[in-house]
């Protein structure tokens, strides 16, 4: 039987044509690992556990490819084909569809702490943002991707968005540098910003002759332009008369509305290509140092960069990107492997895959060593590997709690079981709630400048540049001007086709959303990223979550929703077997035992037609729905 | 949608199932469903052998209030104070701003702290210090006061949650690495109470039920096939959320209960129904409430601001001290006011009189909770730049609520990353409470 379905994977490979590395590649890779787990369980003696059945498959496979769950349609017309390999054509089909790219943005957000924007400082960050979003729908290799963000100069909003990594930590490069070390290198050096970390080899020496690299104004521009307008009283006078002032709760006077101004214009624009030299810190406390001595930059492991403390280089960010992308890097290529591996696999092959630990000391060394040079080969291609993953049997066995119960060893015989992340629940609500939620509403890059969000400027690719080539006086005069005219509401009118940074609200996926999702949203409740940390997002469960589900977003937007796409389709049968069997299919992707199925007519006889919803709803709030196995 | 739903006996008859063996035996309690519900023993012990207090109300002033326009008058000075008279106060000799005329009545029942520093003078370092004793950091995040507390006192009231922060930012209210189950419960408008308590208008008391029921079952079916702590913690989460749902207490979020007379008592305003909602959560036994007031940045304007700013305060704070002291609370609530950092002595005339950061000196307020009544701790300098006498820092402040409420401040908790933290803030801060506040 062709399905649609069938046709739709073959299609959804055609366009593509230049897929990079062939099935026969993938799959023999896939065997490699299998073989090494294998092994493993040889070694310690246990039977290889079953495979997983085709509902949990499918369910399974889409939330760790794409974020959710299969829409209604998707799910039926996997199950229902008869083919030999249709768990492989799922895989081709889930990592060419729009889920999968939204689910690596999401990641890609949390990983690199990426908000809308700063409230403190007025700066939006959706250059980067989209930047980041486009790398993720282009499939960007690894390699790349964190080589063009620790050295992309140039203004965020004009030439790269990758520009803007430095400028999301203003302020605070010491952070940032600690924060590149253990997304990119698993390393951990945020104790050595202050001290010798007692824990780790790593010193405060360590930490500075590092930061030499990236050394230099990296995260702003000279903002003279701006604070010459600051103590200006004809200025600040200008806010008692201007019609900004308590208009929709905003405030402006002119130093402010050029500052917010200017925020864009600053964004990104690295001045300096990294000295390559720093001066200790005043606090300096140890004796191989002192405070205010120049150090020159020096990698503490793999392969030794270094440069001198005697003048600026101004080659620091360069080197320092390529040192950390290197091949004889090894944490570079074992932090990206091990991370892919505990999305795609539900179990991690180390305490924590974003700390690096040397395999010797692993319970893996055979397949962690595998996995890292499998990575390089692939030249960082993040598709092919983890679509590599989910071709292993090892994805597909049933999931295993043994080790996390009884303190067993970890075989890998089988993932664990975690509750879905915010962004899985939010995205898999959507499936049974819309048509198809990968095809709702979703975020554009913003071509208008618009000051607050509502006063526009001009087209950013004309302002900005005009902006930075002004000097201090035109500047001065052009602020006054746009400023006065747009207060009497004579300012620039957008184009037709100039888009305004409007926020995606409502239905649609999380990635499309705001960043972070605003507070008390489902996304918020249910442990998103606050994209301030690194391991922001938690998967604890809450008693808020619990109300929300029982009481809240679920009831509005599924249960008691006539519109939602799993209502229509129940209203749509008359049967009542197959309204119940329809209800199980939608939300747990399976059909109901015996069992169940008794206790749903039960249900059926006692509340009548109230009772769909009884089933719907308990259906949503049990375990088997929020729980990834 | 183009559903082709009628195949469904076709997948009848397929019998995708999943896997029933049944391969895992019982399981104990899962720590994490421990972790939520256990109370660790209450303290009965302090320092000076006071009975510590049950709650603590946490009041904060978000932007940065000016101490010399409210708490910390420096009449002396004109060019300093500006516009603002002293009026007598309570405390004998003790003269409050004329923008705080109720507060000044009942100042009797409170303890003013005039020597509070800090080093942070942006707000969002000093907000974040002041609520988590810790600077913020790119790579962890601080749990909060109230999170602090909430741990190591535990909950007394098991059916609600221990820590309610009242239109207070999340990232001030956060669990931070102690996770979201010790972060406050989130009320916005405290008129509308705490959020989903109540069942959808669409489902009868007897649907609701027969729902968890129905989850019941396909949980237990689902923990024979996959057995896991997470799993077995979610059944509690759940178990919760009714209790709250049916706690006979939930009425302590419902404002509507009280009378006209106390709504206006503590004013129409988010903040003073916020007190008002603090008063009746702490009487059933909530153990840290949060409230915060904002717009004390007052750069622009300062006096006209600090005086609108002060209304709401004023009639909130003074209606708050007069209300739990009525029924009988006050002594086992702590009752804190404090803010990021005070205003600086100079005054901006080119901002319209603005009054701009400062943290060098600033004011605290402490009420009940066993602490002195009508007493006034440390000075400022003649304008109120320094601190001249018993300076008081946020990690001391912070390590007095712990002791207030019976908590040691020095008790060292580990994050997930495996480091160590206090109540009190890091070591070199030395953070120790100040045991004269207390009576």
């Amino acid at each position: 039987m062709k399905s649609r379905f069938l046709t739709l994977c073959l299609c959804s490979l055609l366009p593509l044509g230049a897929q990079e590395w062939s099935a026969e590649r993938i799959k023999s890779n896939a065997l490699k690992i299998d073989r090494i787990v294998a092994e493993n369980f040889k070694s310690v003696g246990i039977k290889v556990p079953d495979v997983a059945d085709d509902s949990t498959f499918v369910r399974r496979a889409f939330l760790v490819s794409t974020g959710r769950i299969p829409t209604p349609a998707e799910a039926l017309q996997f199950l229902e084909l008869e083919s030999e390999n249709k768990r492989e054509l799922l895989i081709e089909y889930l990592y060419e569809s729009d889920g999968y790219n939204s689910h690596t943005t999401n990641w890609l957000m949390d990983l690199l702490r990426l908000k809308d924007g700063d409230a403190n400082r007025q700066m939006s960050f959706a250059p980067l943002i989209h930047w980041v979003r486009n790398a993720a729908e282009t499939n960007l290799h690894w390699d790349e991707f964190t080589e063009k963000l620790l050295s992309s100069r140039g203004n965020a909003w004009t030439d790269s968005g990758a520009a803007g990594y430095f400028s999301r930590d203003a302020g605070m490069l010491e952070d940032n540098l600690a924060n590149t070390m253990r997304v990119f290198l698993g390393t951990r050096m945020e104790c050595a910003q202050c001290h010798d970390d007692p824990f780790q080899e790593w010193e405060r020496m360590d930490f500075y002759h590092l930061a030499a690299f990236v050394s230099g104004d990296q995260q702003t521009v000279n903002r003279k332009k701006n604070l010459a307008l600051q103590n200006r009283p004809e200025f600040l006078k200008m806010a008692a008369k201007s019609p900004f002032n308590n208009k929709g709760g905003i405030s402006m006077n002119l130093y402010f509305f050029s500052d917010r101004l200017y925020s864009h214009v600053e964004f990104g624009v690295p001045k300096s290509k990294g000295k390559g030299r720093i001066r200790l810190p005043k606090d300096y406390q140890y004796s191989d140092g002192d405070p205010g001595e120049y150090i020159g930059a020096k990698t503490p492991f793999a392969g030794r960069a270094k440069s001198s403390s005697k003048k600026d280089k101004g080659d620091g960010l360069e080197k320092f990107a390529q040192w950390v992308t290197a091949e004889d890097n090894e944490r570079f290529s074992q932090t990206i492997a091990l991370n892919l591996w505990e999305r795609v696999m539900g179990i991690s092959l180390t305490e924590n895959p974003g700390d690096y630990v040397e395999p010797e000391r692993t319970n893996f060394k055979k397949l962690i060593t595998e996995l890292t040079n499998m990575i390089a080969q692939y030249g960082y291609d993040m598709k092919a590997f983890q679509k590599t993953l989910m071709h292993t049997k090892t994805f597909q066995f049933v999931s295993s709690n043994k080790h996390l119960l009884n303190g067993a060893k970890n075989c890998l015989d089988g993932r664990n079981l975690k509750r879905m992340t915010a962004e899985q629940m939010w995205d898999s609500l959507l499936s049974l709630g819309t048509a198809h939620p990968d095809k709702l509403p979703k975020r554009q890059e913003p071509t208008g400048l618009f000051v607050a969000d509502r006063y526009y400027v001009g087209e950013i690719d004309e302002v900005v540049p005009m902006i930075s080539k002004m000097s201090n006086e035109e500047y001065k005069d052009y602020i006054t001007k746009i400023y006065v005219e747009i207060s009497e509401g004579r300012g620039p009118k957008p184009s037709a086709s100039s888009i305004r940074p409007e926020k995606i609200t409502g239905l649609a996926r999380a990635s499309e959303l705001s960043s972070p999702a605003p507070s008390g949203h489902l996304l918020d409740v249910f442990g998103q990223s606050d994209r301030i940390e690194i391991d922001g997002a938690t998967l604890e469960g809450t008693v808020s979550q619990a109300l929300e589900m029982l009481n809240g977003k679920v009831q509005e937007i599924i249960v008691d929703n006539e519109e939602a796409s799993l209502n229509k389709a129940i209203n749509s049968i008359s049967d009542v077997e197959q309204k119940i069997r329809t209800i199980f299919l939608v939300t747990l992707n399976r059909v109901p035992d015996a069992e169940e199925f008794q206790m749903c007519l039960e249900e059926v006889s006692q509340t009548g037609d109230r009772a769909y919803r009884n089933i719907i709803s308990a259906l949503i709030c049990s375990q088997e729905f929020f729980f990834v196995f | 949608m183009s559903l082709r739903f009628n195949s469904q006996d076709e997948l009848t008859r397929r019998q995708f199932m999943l896997d029933n063996a049944k391969r895992y035996l019982g399981v104990s309690l899962s720590p994490l469903l421990g972790a939520t519900l256990a109370t660790p023993a209450f303290a009965q012990k302090t320092k000076n052998n006071r009975k510590p207090a049950k709650s603590v109300i946490y009041l904060y002033m978000l932007g940065g209030m000016s101490h010399i326009d409210t708490f910390d008058l420096k009449q002396k000075k004109k060019d300093i104070q500006g516009p603002v008279k002293g009026i007598k106060s309570a405390i004998g000799g003790y003269e409050l701003s004329e923008y705080l005329p109720l507060t000044a009545k009942v100042l009797n029942k409170a303890t003013v702290i005039n020597s509070m520093t800090s080093t942070q003078g942006a707000h969002d370092q000093g907000i974040y210090l002041a609520h988590k004793s810790y600077s913020p950091l790119g790579t962890i995040s601080h749990p909060s006061l109230g999170s602090w507390i909430t741990r190591l006192a535990g909950r007394e009231n098991k059916d609600l949650p221990g820590y309610v922060a009242i239109d207070s930012p999340a990232r001030y209210s956060s669990g931070g690495w102690m996770g979201a189950n010790y972060s406050a419960a989130m009320v916005g408008d405290p008129k509308e109470g705490l959020k989903n308590v109540e069942r959808a208008n669409s489902v009868s008391e007897n649907d609701f039920d027969r729902r968890l029921a129905l989850t019941d079952k396909l949980n237990e079916r689902f923990h024979k096939n996959y057995a896991s702590p997470e799993a077995k913690g979610f059944k509690g989460v759940f178990d919760e959320a009714v209790r709250v749902m049916k706690s006979k207490d939930l009425d302590a979020f419902d404002l509507s209960q009280e009378d006209s007379a106390i709504h206006s008592l503590y004013g129409n305003s988010n903040f003073g129904q916020g007190c008002l909602l603090a008063r009746r959560l702490v009487e059933v036994g909530v153990r840290f409430v949060q409230v915060t007031l904002g717009g004390w940045d007052t750069h622009f304007d300062n006096f006209t601001a600090v005086e609108a700013r002060c209304k709401t305060l004023d009639k909130a704070y003074s209606a708050l001290l007069t209300d739990l002291d009525r029924k009988g609370l006050l002594e086992s609530t702590l009752v804190v006011l404090t803010t990021e950092f005070g205003r600086t002595p100079e005054i901006d005339k080119s901002y319209n009189y603005g009054r701009s950061h400062h943290p060098g000196a600033f004011s605290s307020v402490l009420a009940g909770g066993g602490v002195k009544e009508g007493y006034v701790y440390g000075e400022s300098d003649a304008i109120g730049r320094k601190v001249k006498d018993k300076p008081v820092t946020f990690f001391d402040l912070n390590s007095t609520i712990a002791e207030a409420v019976g908590v040691n401040h020095n008790e060292v908790l580990y994050s997930p990353s495996k480091r160590p933290f206090k109540v009190s803030g890091p070591d070199k801060q030395k953070g120790t409470p100040v045991m004269d506040l207390f009576s």
